[in-house]
Formats: structure tokens, C-alpha cells, sequence
């Protein structure tokens, strides 16, 4: 801005007429030729001629005037014009190449070119930026190191955007355009550029550069072959995955410079190992695989994908991916077996069928070697054999719920049943669920007590003899409050509820309750457990040592819950069973399951009354942290009067994010919530960081700048255009239509045609 | 762990069966008993001016049922009010008779009203053996009441009260006059089932163990169908429409097809 004072004199237009006006003057100007053409009509040719072209050259020489031909005399400074230095300060440019990291190669570069910026600078505006996440501009001192050998620039932005940059330039010179930039980079771009350079080759670059209006000149960093990486480039699940049900993680890897086999990928959850395999990589150095995992409950499962870090791997960080699925129910498949049906089996089952949430494989035995009827002997039976082997061997874990309600192996099958037995052990600790109803083929009548059920079963199965008499069922200090026999939401009124029940007919004799077992009701007043729960390993078992409960369903026009505790009480077990979520009156809900790390992780905390109404001004206290990742960040706030609150928290460090939310006004354990996410960081700037140098030539090619090659070009080469202009500081326009010869000029054909119409005898 | 001194009574049962040279019995059906219950059992409604044309054929049907298939059952059927809390104790409710009958009262509807919506099913037999009869005319008025909106449907066949147990292909009873049965649902499910054809009579026997009434026209293998019908009414009481839960149709719809039978 300290250049000396120019003068510049340029032509311009300065028109007389409103543009509005100059279409109707058109018309009235060809009306009158049209005209007068047609009023000398009977001459000469040569004579209509001569007298049309004068009149034409008089309405010309008006429009020249009305469109006002001006002279614009600027006034101002010469200055230089910003020339930019844009220096790709992306996570990718900290690769290791055979030459070492390539943002130290280019401190390097700076640094021996030290000469030959100050020579630019003399010229140009020189400016400095580093094109990371942001443009940040350098001072010429920051930007050239003193120190060539030790030096090195930036490189930890979190994506590459070249595009964005150099479309920002003009905004970061102030509104100025550069007369040139010179781009350092190794072209890894992860923004439009990248993706246009993906999509549509050269092309694509050229097509999206063509909208810079300054020449960009480039100098690609790093070597062609690129780093020798083994890197997983893509870990993808589905949206979302289903409790119990073939959950796939597909990974994608590439290996560059290294051997094609040997390697082995990890899976881990939780830190526990759940499958490995081997890799094997084809000639592009691409392949896959798949891992099927079965997430055993609901809710946030992370699962971590590793690969060893192999002598010479130039990204570490590139070779472990971790994503977090949200795991929902599906359709709850529940697997009912009876030995013999009975009024309980029946209604139990109408329950259950007409649940359009619960998929329901049923299998009664209706005959069985005890019985011997003639009309049964004599065929034409519609009975179907009982597929005990595949239900109780490969497709088990399939259901969600098992219920063996009154059944006996026994009861139709003589080969040893301790394997199937020990099968449904297997899956409870496993994370199944196994609810056991009483009868007369059940609990110690069928010898349980002595099989391998007994070991997850949540009472002592003794082998006494069943009892026939009525009871009443009475509810323990634990049941007046556990979710199974919870028959009212109303504090108080459960006890009383159970109270009113019909009676019961007839226990089971169960035992005392195992370690981990809850025993919920009692048969009478200090009488032997009819209803116990348990949690062991994975999964949840349930005994209920009677077959009467149908009479809860069929309670007449008597009771508060009339007809409706059955079900109650049921879906409440089959609810608890299969840790299913509640109708919870506080959740908590993420915008997504995994992060890159820096996006703002939205965060929706809804709370409900107890009547499911929106909770208005309660108050939420919660905290965020990283899982074995030190200290938590406290979170606080207040729900709007739609029961809402949402939070933008920033995910400031890679790993597994918990987040946790109570509600004080809920009470225990309803007024807790909880989510968890993944924040990935090797994610992006380090799946693929090859050099693509035909991305930066056809950059350069578009906009008329230079591709410089070598590893010490001299940035001068890469200039393409003066860098002098002038700052104007006060500008003229005069107009030259009112010049004396411009209306000589003017008058003359107009005079000349008029001569020449009298002469002619024309009015 | 239970040694052989503390075997269970089921245990024991197949044991002893086992030592009798190894028969398939294992016990006798009257030994089984559900824990508290006496097992599943039927009751018939008593209605002013309707007596019993075939008494004692419930308890027949019950024995029927026990011996053929693994059901418990309580022999010694039921005599309910239908406007008495009572009728909530017994899911499965026969009305039969051979006359006309007065409207049910209020109390007694607004019962069986809730009976059939809370999973009661009600079997309702005609004794006449007649084209019409005042029995049919008094059941399709109280029918009429029962579920307003509802009205009396053929029953397919391929409804679960003709694979609940036996597979058939037609109805039966001691006389045929109506070729198929008829029904009220709710849905999917149907708590009313009504024959013509006088069931129980195919079924009922006399003091001396013999049957007591003829069966026509198609005689001894008329009354086996009926006595098929009669357990399959049994057993769709206590199972419902099991048998057409898609397991089970794709299997039988397979024999149906290889036998020739209805289902193709």
C-alpha cells in the first residue's frame, strides 16, 4: 500500500436514457425508418438508397450519444497483490515417506527457499496460511523456520479441504484477489476436490477449479508409492442391531508396501477377545472381512477392530477402528413347551399369540406313551413329532424366551435329556431367558432339582411332592417392589392388589433361593416360595410353582383388575426376563452412535411422569466421560414444557463416550439413563493418504498455474502473473458526447440527408 | 440331588412301568393330576326348563379325552348357573338340549358375555336331530344377544376344530343334519362353536357301558368321527388354535395333500 501515486484513464459508458427507455426508443426509431422508406417509394434504387442510409447513420450516431461514451480517470496508489503461500496442514501431511514426515519436508523446503520468498515478497503481497480445518494465516517469520534440519509445520487439522480454502482466500485477504497461490500440498483431499477427483478424474478437478479466478500453482508432497501402511479404511454396521439375532461388522482394509498375509484382525468388545481373522490382501492391497456377533442384551454395544502394527507401518493410529451400535428389540421370539395342555398353558398362550411384539413357537404334547386309547391307536392322529433335537440343540439361542411351563423330557422321549437340559443352562448364562411355570411334569415332579437347570434356577428345587391346596399368593418385602409382580404403578396399592387376586390352587414345593435368586411371593403368609427371580451369568431365569394363574384372567366382574392381572403379570415377567427396556420415564437419546472426533454430539433427555405426561422444569444432572478415561465433565439443566432437554456436547478425545443422566424427582431406578458413542479420530485423514499428484496438476491446469515437480522448486517458478494494480482513490467520469466535434459529427448526415431530400423534391 | 429313595411319584411311575416289562403306560390317566385342580374339566349350563337330554355324556367325553391323549382331565363334568360367578371357573361351557328355553337374564348374558371376551369358549349342542327345532330357534335369539354385532358363520375346514387332535374332514354326530358347524368370533378367535347334529348323543352311554343311541345314518364309523369330533372339541378348548400356528399347518397341510384329502 506504499506505492506511489498512478493516473489510469480507461473508456466507459455513462447512459442518458433510464434503462427502461431504451426499448420503446428502438421501436419508434425503426417505426420512422420503416417509414420513410416506404414514403420514397417511386424513386431510384440508388436514390432510396442514399437517402435511407443517411437517416440510419443520423439514428446511430444518436444511440452512440444516448448511451453516453464517458472517459473513467482513476486516481490512487500502486500496490502489490496478495500472492499466497497455502500450506496443507492436514493430518495426512504428518505420513512418514521415505524422506521422513512431509510437513517436514516442506519446513524444510521454506526453509532453503528462505531467498527466494524475501524475493517474492519484494513483488507480491506475499501471505502465508495453513489450510487445515480452517485457514490460518503465518507471518512471514512463522512460516520460513530458522532452523531447516528441526523444523517442521503443522499438521494435525482433522480433514483436508483444499477446495474450501482456496474459495476462501479472497474472504481471508479481505475481499482481495490473489494474484496467484501456490498450493503445498500432497493433494489427500477429503472434500469436494477429492470427491470429484474420486468420482470423475481430472475432470472433475478441472470443472470444480474453474470457478477460481486466479491462477493456483501446486507442489506436491511426498512420494508417489506412498507410505507403507497396513490400515483398516472402513468398519461399517448396520443402523442397528437386534437382540440375539447375527449382528455383521464388515470390515475393509488396505495394505501398501507390506506382505500380503500374516496379518491377523481382532475383534474385541469390552476388551474381550470375540473372533479373529485371517487377512489376505490382493493384488491392489484391498480386502475384507466380516465378523457376525450376537449382542446378547439392548442397549450400546462397542466393538473394537485391530490389526497388529506391523516393522515399518508409517500410520499406527490407522490400525484399529471402533464402532458403537445401538442394540433394539425386535419382534420377541419366545419358545413355550408343555408336556400337557391345561386351562394355564391355554391362557398363557392366548396371551402371548395375541402380542403382536412376541413371535411365539408353541409345541404341546397332546399324546404321549401314558396313554393308550383305542381311538387313538386307530390313527389318523393330526400330530406332528415334537423337534426336541434342533429346538433344544441349534436353534435355542434363536429365542429370546424359553418357558417350560408344566413340561417333562421324559414325558416324550426316552434318550438321555441331561445334554438338553445342560443346553438351556448354557443359554441363560449365555444371556438367554427360562421361565419355568409349575404342573404336575415340572420343578422337583420331573426332577429338575438334579439337573443342570438347577444350577441357574433362582430356588433350591427340592424333589417333594406337590401340594393340592388353595392359597393365596402373598407378595415379600422384595416383591411389594419388583417389576414382575408390580400389578399397579400407584405406590401403596400394590401389596392390596395381590391381595384381591383369586386364589390359587396348588404349589409346587420350591426350596430356599440360590445365591443371586429373589424370591417375590410366598404360597400364604410365611409359606414356601411360588415366584422367585434370578440373574446369573448373562441371563434371567423365573420359577412360578403353580398352573392356576388363568383364574386371574377369568376373575368375573369382581376386583380391581378384573380379568387384566394375568396379562399384567405376565408381560411384566416376560418384560423382566428379557431385559427388555421399560417404558422409561426418563430416556436418553444421541443424534448418532458414532463420531468423528470434533463433531458436536447432540444430546436429548426426555423425562415423563409416571402417567407418561411430559415432565415440565425437572431438573437433569448428569455426566460425560470417556470409559477408563479419567474424570467425568458434569452436565446439568432443565426440561422445557414439552419434558425435553437437549444439550450439544463437543467430543473432545477419541474412545468410548458414556454419558449418564439422572432425574432426582424419578425415584431409583427409573430416574437413571444412559448412553454411550464412539469418537474416532484415525477416522479420515488417515484411511487413504496416498499422494495424488494428478489431482494437483489438474488443479493447476484448470486455473492457469504451474505444477512444480522436484523436491526444491523454486517458488518463483510458480508465479504466472504481474503482481502490480493500483488502489484506486478517487475516480472521474466525464462524459464525451457534449464535445463540439461529437455533435459535428452528429449533425452532418443528419444535414446531409435533409440537403438531399430538398434537392430531390421530398417534404 | 435326589437318590432313589426320594424319587419323585413321575419317576417312580416310569420306573415301575419300565420293571412291568417295559410297557408304554406309564401310569393310568387318572393318576395324573394337575397340582391343585382336578384337571380340565367341562361344565354344562343350566337353564329353567332345559334338562340334560344326555346326561352323563360330558363325563363320557372327558374319559374319551383322557384316554387318549395327554390331557388331565376331571371326569366329573359341572352343573353351572350361567348368571353365577361359578361360570368363571370353568373355561369351557356346554349349552345342549332338545326344547325351546326362556332368554337368559340380564345377569346371566352380561356373564357370558364377559366369558367368551375374557377366553371362555361355549359349545352349544342341538339334541333334536331336526332340520328346525325350538332348541335351534331359542340359541340363534340368545346368540343374537350374546354379541350384538355379531352373527352365526359357517366354520371353515380349515379351522383348528378339525386338527386339533384327530385330523377331519367333516363334522359328525348322531345325526347329520347340518354338514358343518357355525360359530361367533372375536376376532380370530371363536368362543362359540354350535352343532346340529346332536354330539354328545353319539358319545353318551348307557348305565351298562354300551353306547345308548343309534347313530345315522352312517352307523358304527359315523359314531368313531363323532367320537373324534367330540375330543377334538375338548382339545380346542384347552389349546385354541394351536394347531394353526404356521408349524403346524405347513406339516399337516403336507399329509392333507398326500392323502387326498380337503387342503388341496
Amino acid at each position: 500500500m506504499n506505492g506511489k501515486l498512478v493516473q489510469q484513464v480507461s473508456f466507459t459508458w455513462d447512459p442518458l436514457l433510464p434503462d427502461a427507455l431504451w426499448v420503446p426508443a428502438g421501436v419508434t426509431a425503426l417505426v420512422i425508418l420503416v417509414l420513410s422508406l416506404r414514403a420514397s417509394a417511386g424513386l431510384p434504387p440508388w436514390k432510396r438508397s442514399l437517402l435511407f442510409g443517411l437517416r440510419a447513420l443520423a439514428f446511430g450516431l444518436i444511440t452512440v450519444v444516448l448511451a453516453g461514451p464517458s472517459t473513467l480517470r482513476t486516481e490512487g496508489r500502486a500496490v502489490r497483490d496478495p500472492y499466497v503461500v497455502l500450506l496443507d496442514s492436514s493430518r495426512s501431511m504428518a505420513v512418514e515417506d521415505e524422506q521422513g514426515a512431509r510437513s517436514q519436508a516442506v519446513a524444510r523446503w521454506l526453509a532453503r527457499q528462505e531467498a527466494a520468498f524475501r524475493s517474492l515478497a519484494e513483488d507480491y503481497d506475499l501471505r502465508f496460511f495453513l489450510a487445515g480445518e480452517d485457514l490460518t494465516p503465518l507471518a512471514f517469520d512463522q512460516a520460513i523456520p530458522r532452523d531447516a534440519l528441526s523444523a517442521s509445520i503443522p499438521a494435525d487439522g482433522h480433514d483436508t479441504d483444499l477446495g474450501a480454502a482456496l474459495f476462501g482466500l479472497s474472504d481471508a485477504l479481505g475481499g482481495a484477489r490473489p494474484a496467484g497461490a501456490l498450493l503445498v500440498s500432497d493433494g489427500a483431499d477429503r472434500g469436494a476436490l477429492g470427491r470429484a477427483f474420486s468420482g470423475a478424474g481430472a475432470r472433475g478437478v478441472e470443472q470444480l477449479a474453474a470457478g477460481l479466478r486466479f491462477p493456483v500453482s501446486t507442489w506436491m508432497v511426498g512420494e508417489e508409492e506412498g507410505p507403507r501402511d497396513l490400515a483398516i479404511t472402513e468398519l461399517t454396521v448396520p443402523p442397528f442391531g437386534f437382540v440375539r439375532r447375527p449382528l455383521n461388522l464388515h470390515v475393509d482394509l488396505t495394505s501398501r508396501g507390506l506382505p500380503a498375509s500374516g496379518h491377523l484382525a481382532t475383534l474385541r468388545a469390552n476388551g474381550e477377545i470375540l473372533g479373529t481373522a485371517e487377512l489376505l490382501f490382493d493384488e491392489d492391497g484391498r480386502t475384507s472381512v466380516d465378523f457376525e456377533v450376537k449382542p446378547d442384551e439392548m442397549g450400546f454395544h462397542t466393538y473394537e477392530v485391530s490389526v497388529p502394527v506391523p516393522d515399518g507401518d508409517a500410520i499406527p493410529a490407522n490400525n484399529r477402528a471402533e464402532v458403537t451400535v445401538k442394540v433394539i428389540r425386535d419382534r420377541t421370539r419366545i419358545l413355550q413347551v408343555t408336556s400337557r395342555p391345561s386351562w394355564d398353558v391355554k391362557f398363557l398362550r392366548r396371551l402371548l399369540k395375541t402380542d403382536p411384539n412376541i413371535d411365539l413357537v408353541s409345541f404341546f404334547i397332546l399324546r404321549n406313551s401314558e396313554r393308550g386309547g383305542q381311538l387313538a391307536r386307530m390313527g389318523n392322529l393330526s400330530l406332528i413329532a415334537f423337534p426336541y433335537e434342533e429346538l433344544f440343540t441349534q436353534d435355542l439361542e434363536g429365542f429370546d424366551l424359553v418357558i417350560f411351563q408344566n413340561f417333562w423330557f421324559g414325558s416324550f422321549t426316552h434318550y438321555p435329556d441331561t445334554a438338553f437340559v445342560r443346553n438351556i443352562s448354557d443359554y441363560v448364562n449365555k444371556g438367554g431367558a427360562f421361565l419355568m411355570i409349575g404342573g404336575d411334569n415340572s420343578f422337583g415332579e420331573a426332577d429338575y432339582g438334579s439337573s443342570a437347570l438347577a444350577s441357574v434356577m433362582p430356588t433350591n428345587i427340592p424333589a417333594s411332592t406337590a401340594m393340592a391346596q388353595p392359597f393365596r399368593a402373598i407378595l415379600t418385602e422384595a416383591g411389594e417392589r419388583h417389576p414382575v409382580t408390580r400389578l399397579t404403578r400407584e405406590s401403596g396399592l400394590n401389596l392390596g392388589r395381590w391381595e384381591d387376586l383369586p386364589l390359587l390352587h396348588g404349589w409346587n414345593p420350591l426350596g430356599a433361593a440360590e445365591p443371586g435368586g429373589v424370591v417375590l411371593a410366598t404360597a400364604g403368609a410365611g409359606g414356601p416360595p411360588v415366584a422367585a427371580v434370578r440373574t446369573t451369568g448373562k441371563g434371567r431365569t423365573m420359577a412360578f410353582a403353580n398352573d392356576t394363574t388363568w383364574r386371574w384372567a377369568m376373575a368375573g366382574t369382581s376386583g380391581p383388575g378384573a380379568g387384566q392381572d394375568h396379562a399384567l403379570f405376565w408381560r411384566n415377567a416376560i418384560r423382566w426376563l428379557i431385559k427388555d427396556a421399560e417404558e422409561k420415564q426418563v430416556q436418553l437419546h444421541l443424534d448418532r452412535e458414532n463420531y468423528e472426533l470434533g463433531d458436536p454430539m447432540q444430546v436429548m433427555v426426555r423425562v415423563l411422569r409416571e402417567d407418561y405426561s411430559p415432565w415440565a422444569n425437572a431438573q437433569v444432572m448428569g455426566r460425560v466421560g470417556l470409559l477408563g478415561g479419567g474424570e467425568a465433565t458434569p452436565i446439568e439443566g432443565f426440561t422445557d414444557a414439552d419434558g425435553q432437554l437437549t444439550l450439544l456436547l463437543p467430543s473432545q478425545a477419541p474412545g468410548t463416550v458414556m454419558i449418564e443422566v439422572d432425574v432426582p424427582e424419578v425415584p431409583a431406578p427409573f430416574g437413571h439413563a444412559e448412553a454411550r458413542a464412539s469418537i474416532n479420530d484415525q477416522q479420515g485423514e488417515f484411511l487413504d493418504p496416498k499422494v495424488r499428484p494428478e489431482l494437483l496438476a489438474a488443479l493447476s491446469s484448470a486455473t492457469g498455474g504451474k505444477a512444480l515437480r522436484g523436491r526444491d522448486p523454486d517458488p518463483r517458478a510458480a508465479v504466472t502473473r504481474a503482481g502490480d494494480s493500483v488502489l484506486a482513490v478517487d475516480r472521474k467520469v466525464e462524459a464525451l458526447w457534449n464535445r463540439w466535434w461529437f455533435l459535428v459529427a452528429l449533425v452532418l448526415p443528419l444535414g446531409a440527408e435533409w440537403a438531399t431530400r430538398r434537392r430531390m423534391g421530398l417534404p | 440331588m435326589t437318590d432313589d429313595s426320594m424319587l419323585s411319584r413321575r419317576r417312580a411311575l416310569q420306573l415301575l412301568a419300565v420293571a412291568a416289562g417295559g410297557a408304554s403306560t406309564v401310569g393310568s390317566p387318572e393318576e395324573a393330576l394337575a397340582l391343585g385342580e382336578r384337571g380340565v374339566g367341562v361344565a354344562r349350563l343350566k337353564l329353567p326348563g332345559l334338562p340334560d337330554p344326555r346326561p352323563g355324556a360330558l363325563g363320557d367325553l372327558l374319559r374319551e379325552v383322557s384316554h387318549n391323549s395327554s390331557i388331565s382331565a376331571d371326569i366329573e363334568p359341572r352343573v353351572i348357573d350361567p348368571g353365577s360367578e361359578a361360570l368363571f371357573e370353568h373355561p369351557f361351557v356346554v349349552l345342549n338340549g332338545d326344547r325351546a328355553f326362556d332368554p337368559l337374564t340380564d345377569q346371566a348374558l352380561s356373564n357370558l358375555r364377559l366369558y367368551v371376551r375374557e377366553g371362555g369358549l361355549l359349545f352349544v349342542d342341538d339334541a333334536t336331530g331336526l332340520e328346525r327345532s325350538q332348541f335351534d330357534a331359542s340359541v340363534r335369539r340368545e346368540l343374537g344377544r350374546l354379541l350384538p354385532g355379531t352373527q352365526l358363520r359357517r366354520v371353515g375346514r380349515d379351522h383348528a376344530i378339525y386338527r386339533s387332535f384327530f385330523l377331519m374332514r367333516g363334522v359328525a354326530g348322531r345325526m347329520m343334519v347340518q354338514p358343518y358347524l357355525e360359530g361367533l368370533w372375536l376376532g380370530d378367535i371363536t368362543p362359540v362353536l354350535y352343532s346340529r347334529n346332536d354330539l354328545l348323543g353319539a358319545i353318551w352311554r348307557s348305565p351298562g357301558g354300551g353306547y345308548a343311541l343309534e347313530v345315522v345314518p352312517g352307523g358304527e364309523r359315523q359314531r368313531i368321527q363323532a367320537r373324534r369330533m367330540a375330543i377334538n372339541m375338548m382339545l380346542f378348548a384347552v389349546t385354541g388354535n394351536y394347531k394353526r400356528d404356521v408349524v403346524h399347518v405347513n406339516t399337516l397341510l403336507k399329509r392333507m395333500r398326500r392323502q387326498g384329502g380337503y387342503g388341496e
